[in-house]
């Protein structure tokens, strides 16, 4: 192998020629090249007026539910972040956590109207409530407090036989849940 | 390009008024700005339709010398059945599983008229009707105006409505 003075050399299984000329600076062509970036600025700023737009402050409240198809409706106003209770064909949840199964779920199997499971995380979720907000002795804070302690979001599927949605209201009800929101999907025009 | 190469008046025509803006930290925003905005994106949104004191506690009911008028919208698999005060029952037929919505809109806004504000509307569903059918009822009084809604169960207004 004969013995090559230090300078910038390729092998020579390259068989670029123009990159060794290059190199070699024999070629008027430059190996540096301007990337054009105005395009894919002018897409990153779509994107992100894209993204600001369908920004929401509130953020994601409710977390779809694989098996849960909302109903839409016309007239809804915007939810606040208070318990959940969902339910689609198969089963109940509460805080996304199934409590108990739907089938079965009948006035006939729970005469008292009640549902034992879901009473007893409804019990230890507003037992959770009581002590984190205490209840404010000022007569006006009071009133907030207890309306806001009453919030519950229902989240069912819209195919659910409305005994099981009355057998969960009235078990919700009995927890000093009364105040229900059902969750729907917010339709365009009307 | 667009860009100015004349050399510049006066000078000595040596400085090209060609500049190159280094894009790199305006890149570097623009990515942090797509990834902290698709991150917090709220692709579906939900809204709530609410209702209040749906189901009270069993309680003893004080008699009223003049009970106060009610208007009830019972849903069964044969259609509405909507009634105000002492009028007769109205029925809105359900064709091939569907419910006429909004024939049930048009007879609510004829009887708007003559209700009293913030009238409370009883949706009474029976227990087999998908709750579908309950929030588009829901929906159409919501849409008239009557925000004031309780759900009962057909059951127990099935009395009123013979």
């Amino acid at each position: 192998m004969p013995i090559r003075p230090p300078e910038s050399h390729i092998g020579s299984s390259i068989k670029l020629k123009w990159v060794k000329g290059a190199i070699k600076g024999k070629r008027g062509r430059s190996l540096l090249v301007n990337l054009n970036l105005t395009p894919m600025i002018d897409m990153f700023v779509i994107l992100v007026v894209f993204l600001l737009m369908v920004f929401s402050a509130t953020g994601e409240i409710l977390m779809q539910q694989q098996d849960i198809q909302l109903p839409k409706a016309y007239s809804s106003k915007p939810l606040e972040r208070v318990p959940i209770i969902g339910i689609s064909q198969k089963v109940i949840l509460f805080e996304g956590e199934v409590v108990m199964d739907t089938i079965g779920v009948s006035e006939k199997n729970y005469p008292d109207l009640k549902l034992p499971q879901l009473t007893k995380v409804l019990k230890s979720a507003r037992d959770a409530f009581v002590r984190s907000n205490p209840m404010p002795s000022d007569q006006e804070k009071m009133a907030k407090w207890i309306e806001e302690s009453k919030q519950i979001i229902v989240q069912a599927d819209e195919g659910v036989p409305f005994e099981i949605i009355r057998l969960v209201m009235t078990t919700a009800a009995y927890e000093g849940y009364s105040a229900i929101n059902f969750a729907v999907v917010p339709a365009k025009g009307g | 390009m667009g860009g100015v190469s004349e050399p510049m008046p006066g000078g000595k025509g040596k400085k090209s008024l060609v500049v190159d803006l280094n894009l790199v930290p305006f890149i570097d925003l623009l990515t942090v700005c797509i990834t902290f905005l698709l991150l917090t994106a709220v692709w579906t949104q939900t809204g709530r339709i609410n209702i209040d004191q749906s189901v009270q506690k069993p309680q003893k009911v004080e008699p009223q010398k003049e009970p106060p008028k009610r208007l009830t919208i019972m849903i069964d698999e044969k259609g509405y059945s909507l009634k105000w005060a002492d009028e007769p029952v109205q029925t809105i037929p359900a064709g091939g599983g569907m419910y006429d919505t909004e024939r049930l809109k048009e007879e609510l806004k004829k009887l708007k008229e003559r209700l009293p504000k913030d009238q409370r509307v009883i949706v009474a569903p029976k227990d087999t009707i998908p709750y579908k059918e309950m929030i588009a009822v829901m929906d159409t009084c919501m849409s008239l105006g009557l925000s004031n809604i309780m759900v009962a169960d057909a059951a127990s207004v099935a009395g009123e409505m013979m």
